[in-house]
C-alpha cells in the first residue's frame, strides 16, 4: 500500500508557526527574483556614478530605502498579475465568445483599450519629455502638449480601442501579424516622411512615435496579453496557423496610437488653430528669457572658490598659497633681457580652484523636500486608478453581461488587492529611489563631453572626456547599459516573458526574450542618444530601422513575429521612462539646439522588434539545417519492422 | 447513461506544430474521431558547450489524443502517420494506451467504427513492445530529468505542462504560495531500455524525497517514434539516429538493438543479446485513472475526486475538435469547448470508488459529457513517507 489512505482529505489546521513555515520561503523567493530583476541597473548606475563620473552619490539614505521598496512592490505586482489580472483577463477571453456575439465582443474590446489608456495616462510622461518645448520654437507641439491635451490623451485613447478591437477580431480571421503590421508600419512611415518635410508638422513626429511606445502601460499589458490567449484558447479558426497565440494586441496598441495623434496633429495643422496660428484661442504668454543668460555666468563663477580670510592669513604669515590655485596676471612692463621676457610690476591675481574629494555618499542623505506622506498618497491613487476601474469593468462585464461566477478556487481578489498594494509600493519606491538615482546620473551624463554643474551641486565641473567624440561614444555607451539595465526589470516584460513561455509550453524560455529585448532596447537608447547628441532629425533616425524591421519581419517565423513586436510595445514602462527621459533632456540641454526629450523611446522600441526576429531567423535557419540533416535518404524506406521479426 | 465500454484504446500522437493542423482536420472532416488537441514542447540538448549558455529553443509540438476502439487503432494511428508523415526522421510519435476500463458519457464523444477509412499503404508497422514513461514535477527539475532521459538512452522527452492539486487545495488561503503549474515529462522507450530511463529519470529527479512529484509508466500495445534528441552537430559525419536506422535496414531487423546490459547474478554483469524481453509481472496494483470533463465543470469534479480519497491530481487542459464541425460559429471561426483531463494514480480499489463517485454524480446531475478511463500502470517511483527519509516522520503524506 503505497498511499496511508485517509477516508476523506480534510483541510490541514495550521497552527502559527507552520503558517510562517509556510510563507517566508514564498515570500523569500518572490523578492529574490525581484532583485535579481533590478540589482543589475542599480549597481550600475551607482557605479558608473562613482567610478567613471567621481562623484558621490546624492541622496543615498533615500535611494537604499527606495529601491528597497521598489522590490517590495514588484514582488506583489507579480504575484498579483499572477493570481489575479491575468486569470480574470484570461477567464473573460475563453467566456466571451462563447456566450456573446460578435458585436458586443468588439465593443468590450474597444471600452477595455480606451479605458486601458485613461487609466494609465501617459500624458504625464509626454508632458515631461517636452518640457523644454517653445511655443515660439515649435508651436504646434506646443499647443499638442497644452491646449489640446484633453484631445491628445482621447485621440491616443480611441487608437489603442481600434487596435484591441482589430487584434481581437485577427484571431477569429487568423490574419498573420505580419499582414497587419507591415502596411501599418509602410503607411505611418510614408506620412512621417510627408510630415518631416513641413516645417510646422515636424516637431510633432516625436511625440506621435514616443505616444505609440508608452500608451502600453504594466497593467494594461498583460491584461490584454491574457485576454488575447483566453480568446485563442478557445476559438480555433479554419485557416489554421496565424494568430493562434493570443499576442499581436500589444503590437496594434502601440501602432495605432502614433497614428491617431499625427492625424490629430495634421487636424490642427489645417484648421490652422495652434499657438501662433491665425485661428489660435489660447492665450498668447510672454516668454522669459532670463534663465538664459544668468545661466552661463553662474557656470564660469562656479568654478572658482572664495579664498577664506583664514586661508589669507595663513598666506601673510607662511606664504603658503592655499591648495590648488592658478595664478594670472596683467599688465606690467615686459623687457627683453639676455633672451629672456622680464616682466616688471605686474597685477598678480591668486585665485582658489574649486576641487573636490572623493567620497562615496554625499552628505544630503534625504531629500528634505519630499514629504513621505504625499508621495505615498500619490502612489496610492495612481495605483487606484489604474487597476480598480479597469478590474470593476471587467468584473462587471464578466458577472452581467456573460452571467458568469469567478470560481471561489481563484484567488482574482486576492490577486487584485496585491496588484494594488504592489503597484503603490511600486509608485513610492520609484519615487524614492530610482528617479532620484536615474535623474542625477542622468544629468550628469553630459559631464562626460560638457561642462555643467552636477545634479544636486552647486560647482561646475568640466568635460572628463574631452567634448569631441570621445565624451559623446561615453554617454552612448551608457545610454546602452542603462536601457539593457532597465528593461530587465521592467514588470510588464517580465510579465510577457512568463506569458511567452507558458503559451509555449516552455519551448520559448522567458530568459531568452528578455535578453534579446533587453540588448534591443539598449541599442534603440543608445541610437537615441546619438540622435541627441547630433541633433540628427528624426526621420532619418526612423526610417532606416523600421526598413531593417519591416524586412526582418517578412522573413522572420510568426512566432517571432508575434513575440518581438509585443515585446516592442512594453519595453517602455515605468522604470524605463524616468531613467531614459532624465538622461534624454540631459544631453538634449547641452546640445545646441535640441529643445526636447522626444524620440529616444520610439527608437528605444524599434530595438528589442530588431534583435527578437533576429534570433527568430537564426533558429529558423539552424531548424532548417537540422532538419535537412536528419532527413533520410528517401531511398531507404524506414519502416518499423519490429513487429515482424522483433518478437521471433 | 454511461456506456461501459470495454476494449477501448487511448491513442495519443505529439506532431510538430506545423503538421499537426492538417491532420487535425483529416481527422475531423473524414469523420475518424473527435479529437483532444493540447500544446506541449519536445527537448533538444546542444552538443556545443558553449551554446549551453543560450537558452534552448525547444520545438513545439501539438499533442493530441483520441479515443477509439481498440480493433481501430490501427487505422487511426495509419491515417495519422499518413498525414503527418511520422516515417520521417524527427517528426513525431503515435502510440495507443489500452484501457483497462472505460466509462464513457452518452455526449461525450462518438465512438464510430471507422469502416470507411482506407489507408493508402499497409506498411506502417507499428512496433508493440513500447513503454511510455509519464513524470509529473515542478519546472526547475524538468530540465534535469530530461536530460538524464536523453543520456539513459532516451529521445527529447515531450514535455506539457498541468496543474498540480491535492495538498494545494488543502491549505486555505496559503495556497497562494504554492504554484500549481507543473510539467508533465512523456518518454517513449522499447520495452527493454524502460527500465534504465526510468531509473535515471528517478534518480535525477530524487523521488524519494518528499514534494518532488511521481512518475508511472503506461504500457503502449502499439505505436511508432521519431523523435529527436540532438541538434545534430555539422562535425558528425551522421547522427546516431541515422546510423542506427542504417543497421536496422541492413541487418532487416532490430535484433541488435536487444543486446543489453543485464545482471547475471550477485555483482556480475553481462553484455550479450538478449532475445525475449522479460515480461515483468505487474508489480502494483496501481492504475492510471483518467477522468476528461467539460472544463467548466472541472473544479468540481475534482472536489469530487479529492474528497473521495484521491492522493493527488494533476489537470491538464485541451481543446476539444468534434468531427464535422466544418461550420463556422462565430466570424472565421469554431469556438471548441474546452476539456479537462484529471489524472491520479491510486489503487485499484480506489480507482473504482472513485469511478462509481463520479457516475453517480454526472447521473444525478446529467452531465453527459464524461469520460473516464483506468490504465493499468507498470512502475511507480514517488515518495513514501518513511522510507529512505531518515528525518522525523512527516505528520501527512504528500503526494505531489
Amino acid at each position: 500500500m503505497y498511499y496511508p489512505n485517509p477516508p476523506e482529505n480534510p483541510r490541514f489546521r495550521l497552527g502559527l508557526r507552520d503558517t510562517f513555515r509556510i510563507l517566508w520561503p514564498y515570500g523569500k523567493r518572490n523578492f529574490m527574483s525581484q532583485i535579481e530583476g533590478i540589482w543589475f541597473i542599480v549597481f550600475y548606475l551607482i557605479i558608473f556614478q562613482l567610478l567613471v563620473l567621481q562623484l558621490p552619490i546624492v541622496y543615498a539614505a533615500m535611494i537604499a530605502v527606495g529601491i528597497f521598496i521598489v522590490a517590495f512592490g514588484l514582488m506583489f505586482f507579480m504575484e498579483g498579475l499572477r493570481l489575479g489580472l491575468m486569470p480574470l483577463g484570461e477567464i473573460i477571453g475563453s467566456v466571451l465568445p462563447r456566450k456573446s456575439g460578435m458585436p458586443l465582443i468588439l465593443l468590450f474590446a474597444f471600452l477595455l483599450g480606451a479605458g486601458a489608456t485613461f487609466a494609465e495616462p501617459a500624458i504625464a510622461v509626454l508632458k515631461a519629455a517636452g518640457s523644454g518645448v517653445k511655443a515660439s520654437e515649435a508651436p504646434l507641439l506646443y499647443s499638442l502638449l497644452n491646449d489640446f491635451s484633453n484631445q491628445l490623451v482621447a485621440s491616443v485613447g480611441v487608437g489603442v480601442g481600434l487596435a484591441v478591437m482589430l487584434g481581437i477580431l485577427r484571431f477569429f480571421y487568423a490574419w498573420p501579424l505580419k499582414f497587419l503590421a507591415i502596411p501599418a508600419v509602410l503607411g505611418l512611415l510614408v506620412l512621417s516622411f510627408y510630415f518631416s518635410q513641413v516645417p510646422a508638422l515636424r516637431d510633432v513626429l516625436g511625440l506621435a512615435w514616443d505616444c505609440g511606445a508608452v500608451t502600453t502601460g504594466p497593467v494594461t499589458v498583460p491584461l490584454v496579453l491574457a485576454l488575447g490567449i483566453g480568446v485563442c484558447r478557445v476559438v480555433s479558426s479554419g485557416s489554421g496557423g496565424g494568430g493562434h497565440s493570443g499576442f499581436g494586441i500589444v503590437t496594434l496598441a502601440s501602432l495605432f496610437p502614433i497614428l491617431a495623434v499625427l492625424l490629430l496633429a495634421f487636424f490642427h495643422y489645417t484648421s490652422n488653430d495652434y499657438y501662433g496660428a491665425s485661428n489660435y484661442k489660447g492665450t498668447e504668454i510672454v516668454e522669459t528669457q532670463n534663465n538664459e543668460t544668468s545661466n552661463s555666468i553662474k557656470e564660469m563663477d562656479t568654478k572658482l572658490v572664495a579664498i577664506t580670510d583664514e586661508e589669507f592669513s595663513t598666506y601673510l604669515q607662511t606664504g603658503a598659497l592655499p591648495d590648488g590655485y592658478e595664478l594670472d596676471f596683467d599688465g606690467g612692463r615686459a623687457e627683453l633681457v639676455d633672451g629672456k621676457i622680464v616682466v616688471t610690476d605686474p597685477n598678480l591675481v591668486v585665485k582658489k580652484i574649486y576641487t573636490r574629494d572623493f567620497k562615496l555618499i554625499s552628505e544630503k542623505t534625504w531629500d528634505t523636500e519630499y514629504s513621505m506622506v504625499d508621495q505615498m498618497w500619490e502612489a496610492f491613487v495612481g495605483a487606484l486608478r489604474a487597476i480598480i476601474p479597469l478590474c470593476l469593468f471587467l468584473y462587471f462585464v464578466l458577472r452581467l453581461v456573460l452571467k458568469q461566477r469567478l470560481d471561489p478556487s481563484n484567488d482574482v481578489g486576492v490577486g487584485v488587492t496585491f496588484a494594488l498594494v504592489g503597484m503603490a509600493l511600486f509608485g513610492l519606491g520609484i519615487a524614492l529611489g530610482l528617479t532620484p538615482l536615474g535623474g542625477q546620473l542622468g544629468s550628469n551624463i553630459p559631464l562626460a563631453f560638457a561642462e555643467i554643474v552636477p545634479w544636486g551641486f552647486d560647482h561646475a565641473e568640466g568635460p572628463l572626456f574631452g567634448n569631441g567624440h570621445l565624451g559623446k561614444i561615453v554617454a552612448i555607451g551608457f545610454a546602452f547599459f542603462l536601457g539593457y539595465g532597465a528593461t530587465l526589470a521592467e514588470p510588464a516584460l517580465n510579465a510577457l516573458g512568463d506569458t511567452v513561455e507558458r503559451i509555449t509550453v516552455g519551448a520559448f524560455r522567458k530568459r531568452l526574450l528578455m535578453q534579446a529585448v533587453a540588448i534591443g532596447v539598449g541599442l534603440g537608447i543608445g541610437a537615441g542618444i546619438v540622435k541627441m547628441a547630433y541633433n540628427l532629425p528624426l526621420i532619418w533616425m526612423l526610417i532606416p530601422p523600421y526598413a531593417l524591421v519591416l524586412l526582418l519581419t517578412w522573413r522572420a517565423p510568426d512566432s517571432f513575429v508575434n513575440f518581438g513586436w509585443d515585446s516592442a510595445g512594453v519595453t517602455t514602462g515605468p522604470i524605463t521612462v524616468p531613467l531614459v527621459l532624465a538622461m534624454g533632456l540631459g544631453v538634449g540641454a547641452n546640445i545646441p539646439g535640441v529643445s526636447d526629450g522626444f524620440g529616444i523611446l520610439a527608437l528605444a522600441s524599434v530595438g528589442p522588434i530588431m534583435t527578437v526576429l533576429t534570433v527568430g531567423l537564426y533558429t529558423q535557419r539552424k531548424e532548417r539545417k537540422a532538419e535537412k540533416e536528419n532527413s533520410p535518404d528517401p531511398s531507404t524506406e524506414l519502416e518499423s519492422d519490429s513487429t515482424e521479426l522483433g518478437t521471433a | 447513461m454511461f456506456n461501459t465500454k470495454h476494449e477501448i484504446s487511448l491513442i495519443t500522437a505529439v506532431l510538430p506544430a506545423a503538421s499537426a493542423d492538417s491532420v487535425i482536420s483529416t481527422l475531423t472532416s473524414r469523420e475518424v474521431t473527435d479529437v483532444l488537441v493540447s500544446k506541449a514542447r519536445g527537448t533538444l540538448l546542444h552538443d556545443h558547450w558553449w551554446k549551453s549558455w543560450v537558452p534552448p529553443i525547444s520545438p513545439s509540438k501539438t499533442m493530441l489524443q483520441m479515443i477509439v476502439p481498440a480493433h481501430d487503432v490501427d487505422r487511426v494511428a495509419g491515417l495519422v502517420i499518413e498525414e503527418g508523415k511520422l516515417d520521417m526522421q524527427a517528426s513525431g510519435a503515435v502510440f495507443s494506451t489500452p484501457c483497462e476500463s472505460a466509462y464513457i458519457g452518452s455526449l461525450f464523444h462518438n465512438l464510430r467504427t471507422t469502416e470507411t477509412l482506407n489507408t493508402k499503404k499497409e506498411s506502417h508497422k507499428l512496433s508493440e513492445n513500447l513503454c511510455a514513461i509519464f513524470c509529473s514535477i515542478s519546472h526547475s527539475l524538468s530540465d534535469r530529468i530530461a536530460k538524464a532521459a536523453i543520456n539513459a538512452g532516451a529521445h527529447g522527452p515531450v514535455v506539457y505542462y498541468a496543474e498540480g492539486k491535492g495538498l494545494r487545495d488543502r491549505l486555505g488561503w496559503l495556497r497562494i504560495t504554492k504554484d500549481s503549474e507543473q510539467e508533465v515529462i512523456m518518454v517513449l522507450a522499447d520495452e527493454s531500455d524502460v527500465e534504465e530511463i526510468f531509473t535515471a529519470m528517478a534518480k535525477a529527479g530524487e523521488f524519494h524525497l518528499p514534494a518532488r512529484g511521481f512518475m508511472y509508466s503506461l504500457p503502449i500495445d502499439k505505436g511508432m517514434f521519431n523523435l529527436p534528441s540532438r541538434i545534430a552537430n555539422p562535425h558528425y559525419s551522421a547522427n546516431t539516429q541515422q546510423i542506427i536506422h542504417a543497421i536496422d535496414h541492413l541487418t532487416g531487423h532490430t535484433h541488435w538493438r536487444d543486446q543489453a546490459v543485464f545482471n547475471v547474478g550477485g555483482e556480475g554483469k553481462g553484455t550479450g543479446l538478449k532475445f525475449l524481453n522479460e515480461n515483468k509481472e505487474a508489480t502494483t496494483n496501481q492504475v492510471c485513472f483518467s477522468a476528461i470533463v467539460n472544463r467548466d465543470q472541472s473544479q468540481k469534479f475534482m472536489d469530487l475526486m479529492l474528497e473521495s480519497g484521491a492522493p493527488g491530481l494533476n489537470v491538464s487542459y485541451s481543446r476539444f475538435v468534434a468531427m464535422g464541425d466544418d461550420d463556422y460559429e462565430l466570424a472565421h471561426a469554431n469556438v471548441n469547448h474546452e476539456y479537462a483531463t484529471i489524472r491520479c494514480i491510486t489503487n485499484q480499489q480506489l480507482a473504482d470508488k472513485i469511478t462509481d463517485v463520479i457516475e453517480s454524480d454526472a447521473e444525478n446531475n446529467g452531465i453527459k459529457d464524461v469520460c473516464v478511463l483506468a490504465h493499468a500502470v507498470q512502475r511507480i517511483a514517488k515518495y513514501v513517507p518513511g522510507r529512505k527519509d531518515h528525518r522525523s516522520k512527516p505528520k501527512f503524506a504528500v503526494a505531489s
